[in-house]
């Protein structure tokens, strides 16, 4: 298991290389030029050329990357602001949390909600509960996350005045940030978990269980759903990184100082090092959730479980799974 | 030689019953077609866009701005006095053809990447993919607002920024029953008598996986207009005064409290198509695929 | 008959599966079947004849819809179960009745320990801990010839063979008083099948379980049984000692199932087959249900339902021609 690990943790390192590479390979086909939004238009020529320089852009493509890459690896340091000069690492430290903290706790709902509706819904099957989850959904799949967004804040702030419109003064106004992705999150994962619910019920071993005379209750619980986890842990992982790629659009409808604020004002400021470091940060957190999954399955499989142990040992099935097969 | 031909005019009249009993299938689904009758509704009412408001998006009238929707104004005017009904339907011709468009392209590229990943295999099959996995690790959004960020805004550069981001989804979608296909005797005996890879490819690969494609395509086309309207919305792709649904929304944002309905018209306008286009492309699969049904 | 010998008693049993596609199902009709304590019956018949409907039935697992009792009774000592509640059918499941499924590959939970799903059987209604029925499990996994060291393994780390050892030492980890056995060895490679029907005949010796088997494979029911029953199209067409139906089987069904055989005394070079297909359940013919395929069938056949007429003793058979020479 440990070795797995490593071995994929190993495997992220051509990733996320390939990531700066295709970050600097677009930016290198970016026209305009950063000094004039880092300077201003009428900035002297000569000013600008010192500029260009003084961040080494006049470099070839190559030593660029070579130069910042050697700056990550040996020092962790992912370069400066074009625009205010501070350290990006610093920025994405002080920016990061909020992301994070946004897309895991809607997630979170999204889940609670989500699984429950979905247990629900399946065992409901084909009644009028059944139809309502069902319609509620498709619609949460279809709803774009930035006008679900307005139409709370229509409802709950301008309307009701319950909750503020946005800012990042306290616990209130992260209420309906969550909300817009919980709520919109959990439509997908119900779905999921409704069609994986459905599909394990079906199943001989369900059958095995009611006929040793268990519970229904545990039946649904720990059979049906222990089995239905599999899928719905993959389905988890892929809204997690869809919750970070959201949270970056509810970040500037609530204006949350947030990952996605801070990239959206790296690309409004050609700021391309503060732009390649966020873009960067989410990247390694996609790998790190994609690791996650195949971790968990593990956890819930003991077929996956198997399998990984025979992986790491020796590339092939180890002696001891040939005789016990 | 004649048996190889009966085979295949066996295997073509299979195809063929099998995509009426779909189609049949399809057609006794009441929700997909309720989708299918919204999607085709909203579609032709935004291709007809010159004949409701023959004035085009730009018509302003400064002696009735901020009009709530009525009698005159079905959706209501804005701030420049322009008819909001014009701008939600040259706005949807912008969204549906944008992220149709991207899909399209996205599918291509995704289909070949796929197919020739799936196909040759080893070293081929490890590069194809491993350079998907890059992409892969940025979310779709992401990608596209990246991309569009170095292409800057236009209706070619946004089809390009959200196609590419579609790839690795078609990519993936084409490359895991090929696979499976790939080890059937059919494929071996094709390569036994000497098939070009082409043919075999799109002759006995292509139209087994044609199914998911399909699906995938209605549903991506979904997410693809999200995905336009998300980076509109976020002051990238289509910028104003050119309409687009995302843009009209951003635009809206700033009169949310005194006049909501310049965000409610083009709000539901993207519900709409994306709710009717998952209905259809879920009653699709079920209908092509009834293993999956639940 | 003495009713009160009877562990179970199925009386006119009707069981219809109702879907919008295809209609009412009729795939048990009419069926009625007592099992004695201690006896072991062979029900027998080709797929589809409703064999695994009447188990389910038993323990009430049918799935509902598309499944439904429309009439009938299943007396268990004496108590209809068909019209028992949840909670007095659940005591019944896995304590009394047991069952071993059909397929041993898809009947375990795949993310359980082989231990774990043994235990729960014994937890469920037997008095003890946790760790009490693990430790009865490992015993019941002994007693069917895994070795205990093995019990907090995975049903994927075992063969075939073994996970159908562990469905039986689960079905009999509570001693039940009857066992339904689903046709618990098609699944199973040859030599494996012979293993797994001596360990089940050694057990339910032991115990003293009543057993009802579900196959068609007539070997097995010599083998294992000491009545059988021969069912077709959702009814029994003969019922009676294992001895007096292989030496005398009166039912052209039943003669067609063993010239099916292959034997070492007839001379011809290729079995014989019943020819045709099972009626279609959706729709059954009012008469009897084997005259479209039967060879010997007279004119009376297409009229009317035969009853069941007794050849010899404790040996029933429901055929028009029933007692008649065959030529």
């Amino acid at each position: 298991m440990l070795r797995y690990t490593i071995k994929r943790i190993i495997m992220m390192i051509p990733v996320l290389l390939g990531v700066t590479i295709i970050l600097f390979f677009i930016q290198a086909l970016t026209p305009g030029n950063p000094a004039d939004v880092a300077l201003g238009q009428d900035a002297a020529e000569a000013d600008k050329a010192a500029w260009i320089s003084e961040h080494g852009l006049d470099d070839p493509i190559v030593v660029q990357y070579g130069k910042y890459m050697y700056k990550i690896i040996t020092k962790g340091d992912f370069g400066t602001s074009y625009t205010n000069g501070k350290p990006i690492t610093g920025e994405l430290i002080s920016h990061w949390p909020t992301t994070i903290k946004l897309a895991l706790m809607s997630l979170l709902m999204a889940c609670i909600i989500g699984i429950l509706l979905g247990i629900l819904a399946a065992m409901k099957r084909n009644t009028w509960i059944d139809s309502i989850a069902r319609v509620f959904s498709i619609l949460g799949v279809s709803m774009p996350n930035f006008w679900f967004a307005m139409l709370l804040i229509m409802l709950f702030s301008l309307k009701l005045k319950w909750l503020p419109v946005s800012g990042s003064y306290g616990p209130m106004y992260w209420i309906l940030p969550i909300a817009t992705l919980g709520i919109l999150n959990a439509a997908g994962i119900m779905r999921f978990t409704r069609a994986a619910m459905l599909d394990n019920s079906q199943q001989d071993f369900v059958r095995t269980a009611r006929a040793k005379g268990q519970s229904e209750r545990m039946v649904i619980w720990h059979h049906i759903l222990g089995n239905a986890m599999i899928p719905i842990t993959t389905c988890i992982g892929q809204y997690l990184i869809g919750a970070l790629a959201g949270a970056i659009i509810i970040e500037q409808i609530f204006s949350l100082p947030g990952l996605g604020s801070l990239m959206m004002t790296a690309i409004n400021q050609r700021d391309y090092p503060l732009l390649r470091g966020s873009v960067l940060l989410v990247a390694v957190s996609t790998s790190v959730i994609f690791l996650l999954i195949d971790l968990s399955y593990a956890a819930i499989d003991p077929r996956v479980k198997a399998r990984f142990k025979s992986i790491t040992k020796s590339g092939k099935l180890s002696k001891k799974q040939v005789q016990k097969n | 030689m004649r048996e190889k031909k009966n085979k295949a005019g066996v295997e073509e009249i299979r195809r063929r019953s099998m995509f009426s009993e779909a189609m049949a299938r399809l057609v006794r689904n009441k929700t997909a077609m309720f989708g299918f009758f919204i999607l085709v509704t909203v579609v032709l009412l935004c291709l007809a866009a010159d004949i409701i408001s023959p004035g085009g998006y730009d018509q302003q009238d400064m002696k009735s701005r901020f009009v709530a929707p009525g009698l005159e104004h079905i959706f209501g005017t804005d701030h420049l006095g322009r008819s909001m009904l014009a701008r939600v339907l040259y706005g949807g011709r912008n969204s549906l053809l944008i992220g149709f468009a991207a899909t399209v392209l996205g599918a291509a590229a995704g289909i070949i990447l796929g197919t020739i990943s799936a196909y040759y295999g080893n070293m081929v099959d490890n590069i194809i993919m491993r350079i998907l996995d890059v992409f892969n690790s940025i979310p779709n959004l992401l990608l596209a607002i990246v991309i569009s960020s170095a292409l800057g805004s236009g209706k070619v550069n946004t089809i390009i920024a959200v196609g590419i981001s579609t790839i690795p989804g078609f990519a993936r979608t084409v490359r895991g029953p090929i696979l499976a296909i790939m080890g059937m005797d059919y494929i071996e005996a094709a390569r036994t008598i000497d098939a070009k890879d082409s043919r075999i490819m799109f002759r006995h690969l292509l139209p087994n996986v044609l199914s998911p494609i399909i699906v995938q395509f209605t549903l991506g086309t979904a997410i693809s207009i999200l995905c336009v309207s998300s980076l509109s919305f976020l002051g990238m792709g289509i910028q104003p005064p050119e309409p687009e649904w995302g843009a009209l929304l951003s635009y809206g944002r700033q009169y949310l409290n005194y006049y909501p309905y310049l965000c409610t018209v083009p709000g539901v306008a993207i519900a709409l198509i994306v709710f009717s286009m998952n209905l259809f492309g879920d009653g699709l699969r079920d209908a092509l695929d009834p293993r999956l049904k639940n | 008959m003495n009713q009160n010998n009877n562990i179970l008693s199925i009386k006119d049993l009707s069981v219809h599966y109702i879907t919008k596609e295809t209609g009412i199902c009729k795939a048990v009709n009419k069926f009625s079947l007592d099992i004695k304590k201690g006896e072991a019956i062979g029900l027998v018949g080709e797929t589809g004849a409703g064999k695994t409907t009447v188990a389910l039935s038993i323990l009430k697992l049918l799935q509902t819809p598309p499944g439904k009792v429309v009439s009938g009774e299943i007396f268990y000592k004496g108590k209809d179960i068909l019209k028992m509640n949840n909670s007095e059918i659940r005591k019944i499941r896995g304590e009394e009745i047991s069952m071993i499924f059909q397929d041993p590959m898809t009947a375990l939970n795949p993310i359980d320990s082989v231990g774990k799903q043994i235990a729960e059987v014994i937890y469920l209604h037997k008095k003890v801990s946790k760790r009490e029925a693990m430790k009865l499990a490992a015993d019941a996994l002994e007693l069917v010839g895994i070795p205990k060291e093995r019990m907090n393994e995975y049903p994927n780390q075992f063969s075939g063979g073994m996970k159908q050892r562990v469905v039986i030492a689960t079905a009999l980890a509570c001693s039940p008083q009857l066992l339904l056995a689903d046709e618990p060895t098609t699944a199973l490679d040859v030599t494996i099948q012979a293993q797994v029907l001596d360990l089940m005949n050694e057990l339910k010796k032991n115990l003293n379980t009543s057993l009802l088997l579900i196959t068609h494979d007539l070997g097995v029911v010599a083998e294992m049984c000491d009545r059988v029953a021969i069912m077709y199209a959702g009814e029994i067409v003969e019922i009676g000692p294992v001895k007096s139906i292989f030496r005398n089987p009166q039912h052209p069904y039943t003669r067609g199932l063993f010239e099916a055989l292959p034997s070492n005394k007839s001379n011809s070079k290729r079995l014989k087959q019943i020819d045709g297909l099972m009626p279609d359940p959706t729709n059954l013919p009012p008469y009897c249900k084997f005259e479209p395929r039967c060879s010997k069938g007279s004119k009376g056949c297409g009229a009317q339902c035969p009853e069941f007429i007794e050849v010899s003793e404790g040996h029933w058979v429901r055929c028009h021609l029933a007692g008649e020479k065959w030529g």
